[in-house]
């Protein structure tokens, strides 16, 4: 059964049509991965799904209720982190939580155990009593999540939540939205870091443009660069010889340089790395080699020509 | 429900920012001090006590026995109970005038045309009272006092005479009689001043129960409105009006820490969103002026009277006011950060106007009447008012004058901006 079912969105900023019909849909228990570059429209998107943006076009459903119909009910399965954090900075993490907790009807006992869990869920239940404006970016990060769990949605929507962290932090992030996951929480989640959705997400939408370009499970996706992997050599002197020497190489399907760097494309990888070697170690040394392989970044660059990230 | 736990998540955030508080609170306590003993002398200097003020006695009613009424009223005032406060002159409209423009007078009582006339044939007639807008409250609240006080009694003495002399014709039909008494006005004003010593009794207990002010004034005739209690009053309205500013600045700053688009994405409408808004803003108006009024009390000994009702539904209603103003100001314009400036600015001008830096009595005539219409004017006449005794029901009109204005506001305001939300995200 599907969580949430978007169809058709669509939203315009004056002549910029930053969302331009988006249809997607989600079944309960998955996590769904929006990927796409800054500008793509992710958070639009979101914005529109959450009803704090009045759409131009297209239908909202969660859980079977109609967003335009009765968004209070939608509004109460959903759980939100904003791309930002939005705490209050003077306020302790509990006093943010309890205000949170309150604006979604929870009071007394309940939101006392609510407080509780959503704490020991990000990890921080020994530091609640101290103003949000003396924690680091990575501590506000996973309290700006545990706002959005008080009230036990069945539909985590997160918006980035990641941005400008240390990597510490965005691994306890991902592990703690990893384990909400297996516990049945149905979560959308987008990000412009492949890596992160590659790890958290079943199925995946690229997004860019404000349209949705591609979409399917990791494997799917995948298999529109055919599966091949990519070669990043380093080596001490480039000539042009080698490039010809390697480009002869069976298996091997393309060879760039860029940036001092050679990038060999190949369907194969383990079974022409052997004769790579080779072919670069008779004339020059190798100061390093990386095997890549097949991503929805490679994927993204096919799609469109360009990095997800610049 | 909603509306009232964000009120309460703004004053709570009010309380820890520390520069708010500096702002809000000490900033008004030291202006209030430094204005205070500053400009003591200009204070002062116009009041130096209400000990004993000069008042013009203007007779414009004309022909009759009036000359004989209007001396009762002066005997009135020379009465015991009421000479220490007031000092009587006779003048004309013009003169009169003339001395007020000049700082010389606090007000004046006039006769109006025909006024014994009326009187007589039962007609409604009721003394004028001029008073100079820069003149202490107190001597305004006197005189008004006075001239009501002393109608009153004509108009019942009137109603007495009227009786009598029915009955007496009554009695003996006898129209020679009317020969020999004498000319009606001159048997009221006869009875008046008969009454004189009795009428400056109870004028006099009246004012002393009004205000404790002047219980103390008519008892030891020493300074009045002192300058800090004068500060203590403009500065508080000030600072309200700064409130409202204080409210709409949260708005944007909800905005622009996103925490406004994770409220609305709770259940609830944005109509609530904007009322929770609005109560905080009530609340840290309201706080403000508690810690205020203790504040000045303890520390600077200023008298706020006791009609607490009537001081916090004046406050309430002003920071409803300013801050129905600061939506509606901030709804209309795109450059909110200009707004907030400009707000600031207006504020202080207004309240120079209104005689909240430097003393009403010092400024000139044009300004006083310019500011006469503006909120921020009603609303430190109104405390004035209330701190020298003055009841709720006589402050009710400017009360309910400025909630209304600031529903009116805030609702415009409002509507802006939820449309504005709409369209803009
Ligand atoms: N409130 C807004 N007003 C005008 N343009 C906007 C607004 N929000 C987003 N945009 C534009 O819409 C496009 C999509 O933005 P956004 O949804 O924030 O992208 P993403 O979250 O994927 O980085 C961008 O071109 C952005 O400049
Ligand atoms: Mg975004």
């Amino acid at each position: 059964m599907s969580m949430i079912v978007v169809k058709d969105l669509a939203k315009s900023f004056g002549t910029n049509h930053a969302v331009a019909g988006v249809s997607f849909q989600v079944a309960e228990g998955e996590a769904y991965g929006l990927l796409g570059p800054n500008g793509a429209g992710k958070s639009t998107t979101i914005n529109l799904v959450l009803g704090l943006l009045g759409m131009d076009g297209g239908t909202v459903t969660v859980g079977g209720q109609d967003l335009s119909r009765n968004s209070a009910a939608v509004k109460r399965m959903v759980g939100f982190v904003p791309q930002e954090i939005a705490l209050y900075p003077s306020l302790s993490a509990r006093e943010n939580l309890v205000f949170w907790g309150r604006m979604y009807g929870l009071g007394g006992e309940r939101l006392h155990q609510s407080i509780a869990r959503a704490l020991e869920t990000v990890g921080l239940a020994d530091r609640a009593k101290e103003r949000i404006e003396t924690y680091s970016g990575g501590m506000k990060r996973r309290i700006n999540i545990a706002a959005a769990l008080l009230h036990e949605p069945k539909l985590l929507i997160m918006d980035e939540p990641t941005v400008g962290i240390d990597p510490q932090s965005r691994n306890h992030i991902l592990e703690t939205v990893k384990g909400l996951n297996a516990r049945g929480m149905t979560i959308i989640y987008t990000s412009h870091y492949m890596e992160e959705v590659e790890f958290l997400c079943t199925r995946v939408g690229i997004i860019d443009h404000g349209k949705i370009i591609a979409e399917g499970t990791l494997d799917e996706l995948r298999r529109i660069i055919g599966h091949r992997s990519r070669i990043r050599l380093r080596l001490s002197s480039n000539g042009h010889r080698v490039l010809e020497r390697l480009r002869a190489i069976k298996e091997v399907e393309k060879v760039e340089e860029a940036a001092g760097e050679i990038v060999i494309t190949t369907a194969n990888p383990a079974g022409v790395l052997p004769a790579v070697t080779a072919e670069c170690t008779e004339n020059a040394r190798i100061q390093s080699v990386a095997l890549e392989e097949p991503n929805l970044e490679a994927v993204f660059l096919h799609l469109t020509g360009r990095a997800l990230r610049d | 429900m909603k509306a009232l736990i964000i009120g309460g998540k703004d004053l709570k955030v009010f309380s820890r920012d520390r520069t708010g508080l500096m702002m809000n609170i000490i900033m008004p306590l030291l202006l209030i001090l430094v204005l205070g003993s500053a400009l003591s002398n200009m204070v002062s200097d116009k009041a130096p006590s209400i000990g004993r003020f000069d008042v013009g006695v203007v007779d414009e009613s004309g022909a009759g026995g009036s000359a004989a009424v209007v001396s009762s009223f002066r005997e009135v005032l020379s009465q015991p109970s009421l000479k220490d406060l007031l000092n009587p002159f006779t003048m004309s409209r013009d003169e009169a005038e003339s001395a007020m423009r000049a700082g010389k007078l606090a007000g004046a009582v006039v006769f109006p045309k025909d006024y014994a006339a009326k009187i007589m044939s039962g007609q409604p007639a009721s003394l004028e009272v001029l008073f100079d807008p820069g003149a202490s409250y107190l001597k305004t609240t006197i005189l008004k006092a006075v001239a009501q006080g002393y109608n009153d009694t004509v108009l019942a003495v009137q109603f007495a005479m009227q009786e009598a002399q029915a009955q007496v014709q009554a009695q003996t039909q006898a129209q020679a009689q009317a020969q020999a008494v004498p000319a009606p006005e001159q048997q009221l004003a006869a009875e008046m001043a008969r009454r004189a010593a009795e009428l400056g009794q109870q004028i006099s207990a009246k004012l002393q129960a009004m205000s404790p002010r002047i219980r103390e004034e008519t008892a030891k005739s020493s300074g009045v409105v002192n300058a800090t209690q004068y500060y203590a009053i403009t500065m508080t309205v000030m600072f309200l009006g700064f409130a409202g500013m204080t409210g709409l600045q949260s708005i944007i700053q909800e905005k622009d820490q996103r925490t406004m688009g994770r409220i609305l994405a709770a259940p609830g409408s944005r109509l609530e969103f904007v009322a929770g808004k609005f109560l905080g803003v009530l609340f840290i108006a309201a706080s403000q002026f508690i810690v205020l009024m203790v504040g000045t009390h303890f520390i600077y000994r200023v008298d706020w009277g006791s009609n607490w009702t009537g001081l916090f539904l004046l406050a309430a209603a002003y920071a409803i006011t300013m801050s129905g103003l600061a939506t509606l100001v901030s709804a209309t314009t795109s450059n909110v950060k200009a707004a907030v400036t400009v707000w600031m600015l207006v504020i202080q001008v207004i309240t120079a106007l209104g005689g909240g830096m430097v003393p009403i009595s010092q400024l000139p005539k044009s300004m006083t009447r310019i500011a006469s219409v503006l909120p921020n004017y009603w609303a430190t006449m109104g405390f004035f008012d209330l701190v020298s005794g003055e009841t709720l029901a006589h402050l009710m009109p400017t009360i309910l004058g400025l909630f209304a204005i600031g529903a009116l506001s805030l609702a415009a305001g409002a509507w802006r901006l939820a449309r504005d939300q709409e369209r803009r995200g």
